[in-house]
């Protein structure tokens, strides 16, 4: 079973900083880590190789320094990783990451199985595992919290707010898993010495991947991002609507029609 | 000269601190409430391969600098610095293999060790040695082939958990050092004490009663105990070092923590100048303390002489933890004199910086002797 994991670098904080100036992202004096979902996703993979056999690889798209998380991921039992790095790169938005992403999972060529975290710390849009299963023309299957495989089948349990449901799937296929799915393994101290002084991140760029510049990073995106900011937090009397979801539902509705608002 | 960690190292920090939030700070209150470490906390450490780091490869060992050691060692006493004596107690058996074992005696104890198959301890101190190393009463005679071991040892770390322990005893021409299996006939522990801090870790006496040692378990050269002991606590010193260095840094982040999350007419008390240079005085001495424990670590992987580098690191470092924690204490007012606080458990668990592994007193002797002379 060849698995191909995805993962993200992410600040490993949820106080994330804003430049007031420039508005990017203050990354000095916030350790990096891989983004939790991505470890749930990667521990999947682990599991599903030590029942099935076969091979894990961890791809990334991010700056030089993302390597870390490659390599993190390389002490935790992954066999193989590359690094999809290229000034061109720079600036992608959900779609032009996917599109990176795809590219490279298609120079890989054969596997049987992608895994995705459903969403990321940082951007939190959970549109990568689903534009990635598009592109790839898999069946996905979302915010799954259980996933095993009998043969050519996958059934995974996918969770929403009010209950789950049990879905099923030929390989090869794309899921996007849950924190919920497992608890990730700590690598031990001679795994991280090895992954670090021994293993190999490969890097790939545009050109090695036959990508026109036009169609990655900031060029190949199809949004634009115009301003990023922190929410100020107003002073005021929050109150919480508790109950089931119709409850907290009608709830909301009483106290929006109380204010005319709606 | 370089002030940076290896990315080796960094990724050694980002893991242990995530098995010591995820696995042992939920667990941290109640390791000190019940003065013992949960017995399946032992199987997670061994896994992760933390009992043998800086060990030769060839016995078992990680083959890794004291770097490594202090990095791991601090990160698991921010959590819990208990757990972090446990291990701290334990280095201290293989580095006096390291160090004095002959090539039988590192192939027959370091693996297990190593592994924390066997959990090590040093047995020194007496009812009357304490500061005093010559008040040593316990004695090893020889019979035949094998030495007879009688006496008592007080405040030993790690003394009833399963492995081994290096004992000093009194012999003809002075003071010797034996391996002694914990497991032994004759070996056996008190109740341990009810400490004010570093509960959980296990520090109890050892009754020695015609305990039968044979002579290939005689460690380093016969009469030479007080040297040896002098280099071993050097090691000792190093890790209790590492140990403070991870109170102090806890002790800053509840302080951060708190002064940020509490609010007195609305804002954060962190607004208050005061509470400012109470966090500014914390960051200071941990950091002060932080490059002396870090580069006592790359002296120690040098090899060579550490006594009296490792003196004044261990006195300042723990003058800093009990500092610090008093500091942070004072951030939480009357909230850290109560147990619902992590700052009033690494209050109590720093002070013991300054007592053992030798007291501040005696540092300050080792420190002017190796001055003055
Ligand atoms: C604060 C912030 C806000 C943003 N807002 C937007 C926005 O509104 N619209 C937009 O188009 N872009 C946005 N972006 C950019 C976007 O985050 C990145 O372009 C994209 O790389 C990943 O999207 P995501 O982080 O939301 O991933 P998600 O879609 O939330 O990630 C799901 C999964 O996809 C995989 N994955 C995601 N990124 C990578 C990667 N680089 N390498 C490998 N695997 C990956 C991981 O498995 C991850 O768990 C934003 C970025 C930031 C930092
Ligand atoms: C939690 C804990 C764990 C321990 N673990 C171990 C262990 O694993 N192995 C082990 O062998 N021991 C261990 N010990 C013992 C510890 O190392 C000794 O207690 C320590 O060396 C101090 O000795 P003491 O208690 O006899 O103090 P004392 O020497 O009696 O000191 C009492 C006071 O007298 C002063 N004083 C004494 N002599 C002098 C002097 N010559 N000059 C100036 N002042 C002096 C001291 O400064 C101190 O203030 C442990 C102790 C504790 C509390």
């Amino acid at each position: 079973m060849n698995i191909i994991v995805c993962l993200k670098q992410v600040p490993g904080t949820n106080d994330v900083r804003l430049d007031p100036e420039t508005g990017s992202l203050i990354r000095e004096g916030v350790p990096s880590i891989i983004n939790p979902e991505d470890r749930n996703a990667l521990e999947k993979a682990l599991l599903l190789r030590e029942e099935h056999g076969g091979n894990v690889v961890v791809i990334s798209m991010g700056p030089p320094q993302a390597e870390v998380a490659l390599r993190d991921a390389l002490a935790i039992g992954a066999d193989e990783a590359i690094l999809l790095c290229d000034k061109a790169f720079a600036g992608a938005d959900t779609l032009a990451t996917s599109f990176t992403l795809g590219s490279a999972i298609k120079k890989l060529g054969h596997f049987d199985l992608v895994l995705c975290g459903t969403k990321t710390l940082d951007g939190n849009t959970g549109q990568v595992g689903p534009q990635l299963a598009e592109l790839l023309d898999l069946p996905q299957i979302t915010y799954a919290r259980r996933v095993e495989i009998q043969g050519e089948i996958l059934k995974a349990e996918r969770v929403f707010e009010e209950g789950y449901e049990l879905m099923e799937t030929r390989l090869p296929a794309l899921v996007t898993v849950t924190r919920e799915i497992n608890e990730p393994r700590i690598p031990s101290i001679d795994q991280i010495m090895q992954s670090y002084r021994e293993k190999e991140v490969k890097t790939w760029g545009a050109a090695y991947l036959g990508l026109y510049e036009h169609s990655v990073g900031l060029d190949g995106s199809a949004t634009k991002m115009s301003k990023i900011y922190k929410p100020e937090f107003g002073k005021g009397k929050v109150e919480f609507i508790e109950g089931s979801m119709e409850d907290m539902a009608q709830g909301l509705l009483a106290k929006l029609k109380e204010r005319n608002l709606i | 000269m370089e002030f940076k960690l290896t990315k080796e190292q960094e990724a050694i920090t980002r893991m242990i601190r995530e098995f010591a939030e995820k696995k042992l700070a939920p667990i941290a209150t109640q390791i000190d409430r019940d003065a013992k470490i949960p017995p399946d906390i032992h199987p997670e450490l061994r896994k992760l391969k933390l009992f043998g780091i800086p060990y030769d490869k060839k016995y078992g060992g990680g083959g890794e600098s004291y770097i490594e050691l202090v990095l791991v060692i601090e990160e698991v006493a921010k959590a819990s610095a208990a757990v972090s004596v446990r291990l701290a107690a334990h280095y201290l058996a293989p580095i006096s293999l390291s160090l004095y074992g002959t090539e039988e005696q590192k192939e027959q104890c370091l693996p297990k060790l190593c592994s924390g198959e066997d959990i090590g301890s040093l047995a020194f101190t007496e009812a009357a040695t304490g500061s005093d190393p010559e008040a040593i009463t316990t004695m090893a005679e020889l019979s035949g082939d094998d030495y007879i071991l009688n006496g008592s040892k007080r405040f030993i770390t790690n003394a009833p958990l399963d492995g081994l322990a290096i004992i000093f005893a009194k012999t003809d021409n002075g003071v010797t050092a034996f391996i002694v299996n914990k497991n032994q006939p004759g070996y056996s522990t008190s109740k341990p004490w009810e400490m004010m801090g570093l509960r959980g870790g296990q520090v109890a006496d050892i009754q020695l009663k015609d305990v039968r040692i044979p002579k290939a378990n005689l460690l380093g050269p016969e009469g030479k105990g007080y040297r040896m002991l002098t280099e071993l606590i050097a090691y000792g010193k190093l890790d209790m070092s590492a140990c403070l260095l991870g109170i102090g840094g806890a002790a800053l982040d509840e302080a951060i923590k708190y002064a940020k999350e509490t609010t007195a007419r609305g804002k954060p008390i962190a607004n208050f100048q005061t509470i400012q240079w109470l966090v500014a005085d914390i960051e200071t001495q941990v950091e002060a303390a932080r490059w002396l424990v870090y580069r006592l670590a790359y002296l120690a992987s040098q090899g060579g002489d550490i006594r009296h580098q490792s003196a004044l690191t261990k006195l300042f470092a723990s003058e800093m933890a009990t500092e610090v924690t008093s500091k942070a204490l004072q951030v939480h007012g009357s909230y850290g004199y109560t147990k619902e606080f992590k700052i009033e458990r690494l209050y109590r668990d720093a002070r013991v910086g300054e007592i053992i592994e030798g007291v501040s007193e005696i540092q300050r002797v080792i420190i002017a002797a190796s001055l003055l002379r």
